[in-house]
């Protein structure tokens, strides 16, 4: 049987509903009907099936270029820990009051580690600085995304960034690994006392990385001992310092396990 | 010292992306990066279907993620994180500023059906050989046809869903999607 081209493209319309099963019972086996005998209908809802499997088939697609330098200009913020995540310290059940003095510990530590690190940095007494801008974010990505205003105005972290802004080495050195000496002994307590309202799985993965984190502060320290003067060295040890306060700082605001 | 460096950073810790997400919603960028990495084809691949455009879904990549960073905290495991991040992805497509040049002058209604937009294969990066013809196809959809098609064929949204997200009656939602369609296969027979 034959169609004309009325009746055709009134069965076009209908493929929609026809193909989502929206067509009420005597619509749908005229429809099917039309279908069976339309070389030129059957063949549309062919293609058209065809298209969506593909569509759903597409595959996922690569930027032309890494985002994350500027995703992570826009996210930087200096020492924002205790209070970027009241979320979870407010959900912790057990030890808040703990968690509260430790964190007014931390503040005051942390501000200490700031000025010493300032001071080392040699930017002591210069107006704030952008922290994200000047460390983190390459000049190409800057200028697509600039850091946000609150963080242009910030205060400089006490964690130090990657590389070469400790090029100068002097006695304040001493005392900025005694900084983080003192932090890094005040959030192992926490991190102790958090210990059991944590997943023993994440424990033993914490205690794995902070293991690889000590030996490479030991590494840096025997290497230090032996040429001291070295500002590569005291970058170094600065880096992995840093690094074991992150690592103790997130863990110290890990979810607790329920 | 360069074994060293490379082994400081803690990558065990966040080898599960359910403690990625959580170590990122406590403020952990380390973890955020890992999330990033993890879904960032899905996410940019939205954006660009969405938009037809790779060089605004390279922007509003950065916007997502930006924003679930400052969202992450409010996420409570309801549902997978990949579906909050895909519901995010399209909000924040959908609620896009026309800062660009190209896209000043336009509606922004989904209805609005008569404009379609640059190719995303147009750019320099090549899209995978099969597919480049749809791709390309997609991207010349009219805005509101193309964003109901990617919605539903590509992404898997219900037409319930897509009426709610686009605003638009769920026989509206059936109608875009079968003029796409038809779209499409007209494009690609040609």
């Amino acid at each position: 049987m034959t169609y004309d081209k009325h009746e055709c493209d009134l069965m076009c319309e209908r493929l929609a509903a026809y193909i989502e099963g929206d067509l009420p019972p005597a619509e749908r086996t005229a429809a099917e009907r039309h279908l069976a005998e339309c070389a030129s209908c059957a063949e549309a809802l062919v293609e058209l099936r065809a298209i969506a499997g593909e569509a759903a088939q597409l595959p996922l697609l690569t930027p032309s270029r890494d985002l994350w330098a500027g995703i992570e200009s826009r996210i930087s913020t200096p020492i924002t820990l205790l209070d970027s995540a009241p979320a979870h310290v407010r959900r912790m059940p057990r030890r808040q009051w703990q968690l509260a003095i430790a964190a007014s510990a931390l503040i005051a530590v942390g501000a200490g580690a700031a000025y010493l690190i300032t001071a080392r940095s040699g930017t002591t007494g210069s107006p704030p600085v952008n922290v994200a801008a000047s460390t983190t974010v390459p000049s190409g990505d800057s200028q697509r995304t600039p850091a946000p205003a609150s963080v242009q105005q910030a205060t400089p972290a006490p964690v130090p960034p990657a590389s070469g802004s400790f090029a100068s080495h002097n006695r304040k050195d001493v005392n900025v690994t005694r900084v983080y000496d003192r932090e890094i002994a005040l959030l192992d307590s926490l991190v102790h006392t958090r210990r059991e309202a944590l997943d023993p799985k994440t424990v033993q993965i914490i205690e794995h990385n902070l293991k690889i984190i000590d030996r490479a502060i030991a590494e840096s320290r025997a290497a230090l001992a032996k040429d001291p003067k070295s500002p590569l060295l005291t970058n170094r040890l600065d880096n992995v310092l840093g690094s074991k306060v992150e690592l103790l700082r997130t863990v110290a605001f890990l979810p607790t396990q329920s | 010292m360069t074994a060293m460096a490379t082994e400081v950073f803690p990558i065990q810790l966040i080898d599960d992306s359910g403690t990625a997400v959580a170590r990122a919603a406590s403020g952990d960028r380390h973890a955020f990066e890992h999330v990033y990495r993890t879904h960032l084809k899905h996410v940019y691949s939205l954006c660009v279907r969405m938009t037809g455009d790779r060089t605004r879904a390279e922007e509003l990549t950065q916007d997502v993620f930006v924003r679930a960073w400052e969202k992450l905290p409010t996420f409570r495991g309801e549902s997978a994180f990949s579906t909050w991040l895909h519901r995010l992805t399209v909000n924040v497509v959908l609620n896009e500023r026309r800062v660009d040049g190209r896209e000043r002058g336009r509606t922004v209604s989904s209805d609005d059906d008569d404009e379609s937009v640059a190719p995303a294969g147009s750019t320099s990066q090549p899209l995978h050989a099969e597919k480049l013809d749809l791709e390309r196809a997609i991207a010349k959809l009219p805005r509101g046809a193309r964003r109901v098609f990617v919605l539903h064929d590509v992404e898997g949204f219900t037409h319930e869903e897509i009426g709610t997200l686009l605003g638009v009656t769920s026989g509206g939602c059936k109608a875009q999607l079968h003029r796409a369609r038809l779209l499409l296969r007209e494009a690609l027979k040609r």
